[in-house]
């Protein structure tokens, strides 16, 4: 399924349930009666063509009509990354992290030590997702708005031109992962090697958010690296033209 | 070519005969050598994985030969056919005993039932277990050594180290070194402490 101006986006969560915290990432909450992604886009002062392109490429890793998604201005995309982000660490983190503790409480005693023991690894991996997260929110998104900020004002300075020498995007790009190594042990323990909880809800529902969150995370590395990163590559290029 | 499936240790031609036949029967498929003794029998390449063993070519103490039958061939599956008196604690070793008064019925069932157990055993199995090599450096990996180190500590080539690791990632779909731990601790192969 292509989501189209005119689709009605029920049709689309029925297609994806997995799209509700991209939509929500828009500023839409559930509610919307049968109104098109036309129609709610103008109501919420969404860019439509921007929308089309996150919802769509989410749909189907393999859609990404690049030079269209490259036309948005830079501020769009790390908007959109920038509210993932918070998902990740205000939501999906502590839920999950509250069914770990849920079910490290409700566990036999036997089992005890194994679930302590992965409620640690995932701590481990909370951190470092944290990590990488703070370091894009901290150094990566201030430095690419800054010059592009330059950019768009005509205010070059040859400190903007410094930055981009030291602070190149490529150095981002060359050393980025989305932690995924940790998130695919962590789902291989669960499901391979733990004992087996006397309440299996709660396994399951680690397991599904865990699913969940990697999907996620794994289309929101696909857009810094396959949207992001380009956009702002070229816009490194054109600033240092300018000075020459 | 093809190594025998099913090898019969047995010294009495009509014997012989007679397993021949309800093998032949029960099995269609299979195929037979027969050896005047077990050192004979052991003596080749290849461990039998099927053994049909007349108890009166097996040594005594017979419980000691089936021992060393069993660890010379952990694998295999014996048949002991009762020619002379056996001592009782053989049933440890031997899969199957075949009496001396059993009948022919009772025969034919059995050799059934060690067949059918065989290979409900032998049935190819998604093998996740990792072998004491991989073990050892699972345990080591745990507590935290490079790949040089482990070279070092277990003389092997770090080339081969890597391969283990490979090796080990795709049987267990662990990737990381911290989930390597877990999985160490889990299955007893480090305690918490000697991290
Ligand atoms: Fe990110
Ligand atoms: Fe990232």
């Amino acid at each position: 399924m292509i989501i189209k101006p005119a689709t009605q986006l029920a049709d689309a969560i029925h297609e994806n349930i997995f799209l509700l915290p991209v939509l929500n990432r828009f500023d839409i909450q559930l509610g919307f009666g049968n109104k098109t992604v036309e129609q709610l886009c103008a109501e919420k002062g969404v860019n439509m063509q921007f929308f089309l392109e996150i919802v769509n490429s989410f749909l189907d890793k393999d859609y990404f009509p690049q030079s269209e998604l490259q036309s948005f201005p830079i501020r769009l995309i790390i908007d959109y990354i920038s509210r993932s982000h918070t998902f990740y660490l205000k939501y999906k983190l502590p839920q999950i992290e509250g069914l770990i503790v849920k079910l490290l409480e409700n566990a036999e005693p036997s089992n005890k030590k194994a679930y302590s023991l992965i409620r640690g690894f995932f701590e481990e991996y909370a951190r470092e997702l944290i990590v990488h997260i703070e370091k894009e929110e901290d150094f990566v998104h201030p430095y690419i708005l800054a010059i592009d900020d330059a950019y768009n004002k005509n205010l070059v300075t040859p400190e903007i031109i410094m930055r981009v020498k030291q602070e190149s995007i490529n150095k981002y790009a060359d050393g980025h992962d989305n932690v995924e190594d940790k998130l695919f042990d962590l789902k291989n323990l669960i499901i391979r090697y733990l004992p087996p909880a006397a309440d299996y809800t709660l396994s399951n529902a680690i397991l599904y958010d865990l699913f969940r969150l990697e999907r996620d995370l794994n289309d929101h590395a696909r857009i810094e690296e396959k949207v992001l990163v380009p956009k702002v590559r070229l816009l490194e290029k054109r600033i240092l033209a300018k000075k020459a | 070519m093809k190594e025998p499936a099913v090898t019969i240790v047995v010294e009495d031609g009509f014997m012989q005969a007679a397993l021949r036949n309800i093998l032949k029967y029960l099995q269609p498929e299979v195929s037979l050598v027969f050896r005047g003794s077990l050192e004979e029998c052991l003596n080749g390449k290849t461990c039998p994985r099927f053994i049909i063993l007349d108890s009166k070519l097996l040594p005594q103490p017979h419980c000691y030969s089936l021992e060393k039958l069993k660890s010379r061939n952990p694998e295999g599956h014996i048949l002991i056919v009762e020619t002379s008196l056996l001592e009782q604690p053989v049933l440890v070793y031997a899969n199957e005993v075949i009496l001396r008064n059993d009948t022919e019925k009772t025969i034919n069932q059995k050799i059934k039932n060690f067949f059918d157990q065989a290979s409900k055993l032998a049935k190819p199995q998604y093998d996740d277990t990792i072998s004491e090599r991989e073990k050892e450096i699972v345990r080591l990996v745990a507590l935290g050594k490079t790949n040089k180190e482990i070279s070092g500590a277990l003389f092997i080539s770090p080339h081969t180290v890597v391969t283990h690791r490979k090796n080990i990632t795709s049987k267990l779909g662990i990737k990381t070194i911290a989930g390597l731990t877990v999985y160490a601790i889990l299955n007893g192969l480090i305690v918490k402490e000697e991290i």
